[in-house]
């Protein structure tokens, strides 16, 4: 038993390039230096643990110090520095022995304390200048710092020239508010957050009593990268691993600052960091990040964690699709089984409804099943993807998250139905997805000649253009830069405020009622960051600002050109994210709009691989869901496997989910022959062709119909609730559309066949497959008891609104 | 035995006599106390508290209702006169008899005040007890306070939603009593009509035409169908549907929902009292509610932006409004609910203390009031005062945000708690404002 595992595990070693080929004991680093008095260095130690695997011993190492009067060092694997001088510490784990150098400077402090890189992280580890404290924008019983420390020239004036001279007070440093409220020494809403005489208050201590110098003079090193350590190991499913975060400076120094670094983990259920750097994983399967925020900056170290339990042989379904290959390298690193194949009639449910929106029918899924042909699975999704009802479905996804709305009530409705129809088009022509957005967000314009100029009409609001093309368009939450540095990203307000003058120049002419008739491009126009007033010229995410462009050409034309370039690393790896999750039901970043470092994907090579994919097939959408909706992964069944129930960012199985308000309405409205009637479209239409909002529905809000006042998708609800298992276990509107003898179930009451081959049918439309025998008896008894009490109109009826309520009519699983 | 009662709601006149026939009842095992102590008794959260919030939509004026100024100068002062309350130094307006007697139950705050006179926004504001940060908003940018009580507390007990409304269909401008971020399951359960006439719960009664055996026979067939494996949904959708699934079929079939509706229940002469009017019989049933486990209801009111002839409006509107808010305390109080119960009547601003020329007050946020009563908070109190024109608070102003946190205080909800929004910012729940030290 333990070979099969040990097999394995090697085998996922050289898989993962992750295996450990050092000597039996490594200890990192090799060299310490620390400088100061308060200075700390964390060692990591490292030994060959199962199968060739990299094994966290920091914690159950032994350690000795040499000189004792130059450093100490803990269980844990802390040196602290005692004196002046060179020694070495030994670290001994399984009887073998590694020696690390240690050197001391500077133990008198004789070096001014460094603002940026020692007194803000000091309050940022504290949790002084988080959100909730002292950070928010109003401050905290009238002390505000800058939001966890990106501003720490604000910082430094909150400190030293605000609140007359108690905050700080060089002559006696102690009496100073900024360590007797947070030694708890004084009444502190906050707590004791550090005791007096810890390193955090020596240095603050120190840092005050050396007149509170600011630093940042040009011959005082600046902070200029962080490095988290290991960057990516595979940790046990119930492992610790010792993290070490190390600061460079522009002088070619270094620093360990691993216990000035405010910790994070992106995964809960997998993963939690202690506030000495230290990932416990908690006996789930998956990727966890942890994000490392030091002095304005952030890194991540991936902990890759695989099952406990003992693999089933690997069989991995045979797949010509290029996707599976990633897919299931992953599971294989996790140890992580994919589910069997789904059935055909689930893979007809399931596809049709992620396609098209809609049930397939009885028949189309009785001859899908006969077929014998190995590629039937594939030209069942060929066809499915060029129906009319799949460019109806993927234009409600895109008129919801574009925010086609009738802001001014009926006077909107030409302008959003005349922008509801360009998508459709659009999405029925497989026009490139780049040249769609592209004439979206540079859209000119009258309204009645371009109805995507709809969407630039919509909102005059700079910064609201800005956040919305970053978030829908490149997966870049940048709302947090408009009044303080992204907590997680690169983004400052400079860089906010030059992607947001993009948009400074959309002019709109004067309409009646506040609608424009169009747009155009006004001759000037910047947006200023109201922090520093500065005015900002166009500049994308990332890249060089815009050349002058004059007063005729519009920065959006350039933006449309910057976004399809080949070096745009947002791109393109934001819609193959949305899509995915589209089909599988969870995004490889998570959420599927929120791309960035400190959210890694899930897997990475697969979502490169779709991107690149993507590109270099010219944005074509259609073929991206074929090549998703034809993958291996995409036809596994929901039911877990015991060894991958755990599993649900891998997609070693379906995730079921709840059928979004509108095809649930359209589905009920299939199963019971009542569909739903919408003023002014013609008889027939769809709740999945809606062109807008205006259509008021308690059922479609009940069950979460986004209001499109966003672009995130997070906005549709597939929540359950209360109001909801009312509506569809007692309300007039669902028994209004069972009885009318137009329905369904009078005219099966009359029809002359079989309740049996009935009961088939009704299994066929509502979930694809057919009854299984003890259901088909279940649904025939019910109805000749009904029968035979005169009222077999009544058992349809009731067959039907059961069908309606069971967990497998409402699902896509 | 007289701790039982706490000594913060002695009425008027001393102890009522209906509390000394309480307080025998209590001698004899507690038989016949009703709803929430019972359930206390049997075990359940001893926090289980709940809130009713009257919203008087429209912003009704201080001046003929809690802060009535008599020694204002003429073009301020109110003609509908001052009355004394039974809590020495406190008057309030002629029109609030009522009210008046049962100040020893009840708490005013009269420093309140904010800084917006849109309807919209105001209404956001203490409705959420944030400001919104733009203008002629028709949504919640935060969730409601009912919405986060949903959220992080749920309903008192079975059969019954966390949040209730019971809202005037034409209200000025709206209400924003949703969940915006936390999602639609946390909108308030909804109560139209007027339960002075006919009321109706959404997709409470069975379909007409439908028995309830048939209805059981609906429900066994689906129990026998319903069998497709929970485990396919990693998310638990799926068991949350089911737990709702039940929950609804005990709302159709079962008492508690139906029972706390049915206001046929209730003594005649109590629905007297209360007034038979929308707003005395919605806040009868609030207390009928609240007893079956629903933790939170919104009343709404509108018709209180009195621009003109406000004396007049006042005359008509208040004396109903007194009956209904002053027999809702009292009736709380008789029931030994006043320490589980917070009552919480205000609206979205206050009204220009100086009279307009049309004889009526114009929006008007320096000065304000609100009236507090039961909840564990002080009684019998006036919270801050206002300028001798009522123009302003007298030192510290209070904000609507001090009042939800007051709310969310009584309620034990953690007001640093965090929700994502749509860009995935954590959002606290209430992050500013302080809960009113007098009042605790």
């Amino acid at each position: 038993m333990a070979s099969i595992s040990t097999l394995w595990l090697a085998a996922l070693a050289m898989i993962g390039g992750m295996a450990f080929d050092g000597p039996g004991l490594a200890v990192e680093p090799a060299r310490v230096a620390i400088r100061g008095s308060d200075g700390r260095a964390q060692l990591a130690v490292t030994s060959r643990g199962l199968a060739g695997l990299p094994l966290d011993r920091t914690a159950s190492s032994q350690y000795a110090s040499l000189d004792p009067r130059v450093a100490v060092i803990d269980a844990e694997g802390l040196v602290r520095p005692v004196g002046d001088g060179s020694t070495k510490v030994e670290v001994e784990a399984d009887g073998q022995r590694v020696t690390v150098d240690v050197v001391v400077t500077d133990f008198a402090d004789v070096r001014a304390v460094h603002f940026v890189g020692e007194v803000v992280p000091i309050l940022t580890k504290a949790g002084c200048n988080s959100g909730g404290c002292h950070g928010k924008s109003t401050g905290q019983n009238g002390f505000r710092l800058s939001l966890l420390g990106f501003d720490p020239k604000a910082d430094h004036e909150a400190l030293v020239r605000e609140g007359r001279g108690r905050r700080v007070f060089p002559p006696s440093p102690a009496a100073s508010l900024l360590l007797r409220k947070p030694t708890a020494s004084v009444p502190h809403g906050g707590g004791q957050k550090f005791k007096v005489d810890s390193p955090e208050y020596r240095t603050l201590a120190r840092w005050i009593a050396q007149g509170t110098p600011l630093g940042g003079g040009p011959d005082e090193p600046a902070l200029v990268a962080l490095a988290v350590e290991p960057a990516k190991r595979v940790v046990p499913a119930r492992g610790r691993q010792q993290l070490r975060v190390v600061a460079r400076y522009s002088d070619g120094t270094s620093a360990d600052v691993t216990r000035l670094t405010q910790f994070q983990s992106n995964a809960l259920d997998l993963a939690e960091v202690d506030d000495r750097g230290v990932v416990r994983t908690l006996g789930g399967v998956g990727e966890a990040a942890v994000m490392a925020r030091f002095g304005g900056l952030v890194g991540v170290a991936r902990a890759t964690i695989p099952a406990e339990v003992e693999p089933p042989p690997w069989v991995e379904p045979p797949s010509k699709n290029p996707l599976d290959r990633f897919v299931f390298a992953k599971l294989r690193e996790l140890r992580l089984a994919p589910s069997p194949n789904c059935t055909d009639a689930e893979f007809a449910r399931r596809s049709s409804l992620d396609v098209c929106g809609l049930l397939p029918r009885p028949a189309e899924v009785a001859a899908f099943e006969t077929d014998a042909d190995p590629e039937k699975r594939a030209k069942w999704v060929d066809r499915l993807v060029d129906l009319p009802e799949s460019a109806d479905f993927f234009a409600m996804k895109w008129s919801a998250i574009l925010k086609n709305k009738r802001t001014l009530g009926d006077l909107s409705k030409p302008g959003t139905f005349a922008f509801h129809g360009w998508i459709r088009q659009a999405m029925a022509e497989n026009r490139p997805y780049d040249r769609f957005v592209a004439e979206i967000v540079a859209a000119r314009g009258n309204a009645n000649v371009n109805p995507a100029v709809e969407w630039s009409r919509q909102s005059m609001d700079v910064e609201d253009r800005a956040d919305d093309v970053a978030q829908l368009f490149l997966g870049q939450r940048i709302q947090c830069a408009r009044c303080h540095h992204h907590p997680f990203e690169k983004w400052s307000q400079d860089d906010y405020y030059g992607f947001a003058s993009i948009f400074a120049r959309i002019g709109v002419k004067e309409g009646p009622g506040g609608l424009s008739p169009g747009v155009f491009t006004h001759p000037t126009g910047l947006a200023t960051n109201p922090v520093t007033g500065e005015v900002k010229r166009p500049k994308p995410l990332g890249a060089a600002e815009l050349p002058d462009l004059g007063p005729t050409r519009d920065p959006r034309d350039e933006l449309a050109k910057w976004l399809i370039r080949a070096d745009n690393p947002f791109f393109a790896k934001a819609l193959v994210n949305r899509y995915w999750k589209h089909f599988l039901g969870r995004g490889l970043v998570e959420p599927e709009d929120d791309l960035r470092a400190t959210n890694p994907p899930s897997n990475p090579e697969l979502l490169d691989a779709l991107a690149d994919d993507f590109i270099r097939n010219g944005y074509d959408l259609k073929r991206l869901v074929r090549s998703i909706a034809t993958s291996r992964a995409y036809d596994r069944s929901s039911v877990p496997l015991p060894s991958n129930e755990a599993d649900r960012r891998n997609f070693a199985r379906f995730a079921a989910r709840r059928l979004p308000a509108e095809v649930l309405l359209d589905a009920i409205g299939v199963l019971t022959g009542s569909p739903e009637n919408f003023i002014d479209l013609p008889e027939g239409a769809r709740a999945t062709q809606l062109p807008d909002d205006g259509f008021g529905s308690y059922f479609l809000d009940v069950f979460g119909r986004p209001k499109r006042e966003n672009v995130c998708e997070c906005e549709r609800s597939s929540e359950a609730n209360l109001a909801q298992s009312l509506h569809l276990l007692n309300s007039d509107e669902i028994q209004a559309r069972l009885t009318p003898d137009s329905a369904r179930a009078a005219k099966l009451a009359t029809d002359p066949r079989s309740d049996a081959e009935k009961v088939e049918e009704l299994y066929r439309l509502a979930f694809a497959r057919r009854p299984t025998d003890a259901e088909r008896g279940e649904c025939v008894a019910f109805l000749t008891r009904r029968a035979s009490a005169n009222s077999i109109r009544s058992g349809y009826e009731d067959l039907i609104w059961t069908l309606i309520n069971t967990k497998e009519f409402l699902f896509n699983q | 035995m007289l701790d039982i009662l706490g000594d913060r709601y002695g009425s008027c006149d001393g102890l009522g006599r209906r509390s000394f026939l309480r307080i025998g009842a209590l001698g004899l095992g507690g038989l016949t106390l009703p709803g929430l102590l019972r359930a206390r008794a049997e075990g359940q959260s001893p926090s289980s508290k709940a809130v009713i919030q009257v919203i008087l939509s429209g912003g009704p004026s201080p001046m003929e209702t809690f802060d009535p100024k008599p020694d204002a100068p003429s073009g301020y002062k109110t003609d509908v006169g001052a009355i004394a309350t039974c809590v020495e130094g406190v008057s309030v307006s002629a029109l609030m008899p009522a009210t008046a007697q049962a100040m020893g139950q009840m708490a005013l705050v009269r420093s309140l005040a904010h800084s917006t006179s849109d309807h919209i926004a105001g209404l956001h504001w203490i409705m959420t007890g944030f400001a919104s940060t733009q203008q002629q908003q028709d949504r919640n940018e935060r969730p409601s306070v009912g919405s986060v009580v949903a959220k992080l507390k749920g309903a008192n007990g079975p059969g019954v939603p966390p949040y209730a409304s019971m809202i005037e269909e034409a209200l000025f401008g709206g209400l924003f009593q949703g969940g915006a971020y936390l999602g639609p399951g946390y909108n308030p359960f909804a109560l139209t009509g007027d339960p002075s006439g006919d009321m109706k719960a959404r997709d409470l009664d069975p379909p007409k035409g439908l028995t309830l055996a048939r209805l059981d026979d609906r429900k066994g067939l689906l129990a026998r169908l319903d069998t497709i494996n929970r485990r396919r949904d990693a998310s638990g959708t799926m068991e949350g549907l089911d737990r709702f699934t039940i929950q609804a079929q005990e709302m159709v079939a079962g008492a508690s929902a139906r029972k706390a509706l049915d206001l046929g229940r209730e003594d005649p002469r109590l629905r007297d009292k209360y007034g038979r009017t929308r707003l005395g019989q919605s806040c009868l049933l609030a207390r009928r509610l609240v007893e079956a486990g629903v933790a939170f209801v919104t009343i709404a009111e509108g018709n209180w932006d009195h621009h003109g002839a406000v004396a007049e409006s006042c005359r008509e509107q208040v004396p109903p409004m007194d009956a209904a808010v002053a027999s809702l305390v009292e009736d709380l109080h008789d029931r030994g609910l006043a320490d589980s119960v917070l009552v919480l009547v205000w609206g979205e601003f206050g009204r220009t203390p100086r009279l307009n020329g049309g004889g009526g007050r114009d929006h008007w946020p320096g000065s304000m009031s609100a009236l507090l009563a039961g909840g564990g908070l002080r009684m019998g109190q006036a919270v801050g005062a206002t300028t001798r024109k009522g123009e302003q608070p007298v030192g510290r102003p209070i904000r609507p945000e001090d009042v939800v946190r007051t709310v969310y205080h009584v309620l034990g909800v953690d007001p640093f708690h965090e929700f994502p929004n749509a860009s995935g910012r954590p959002m606290p729940v209430m992050n500013v404002g302080k809960p009113i030290a007098e009042l605790i």
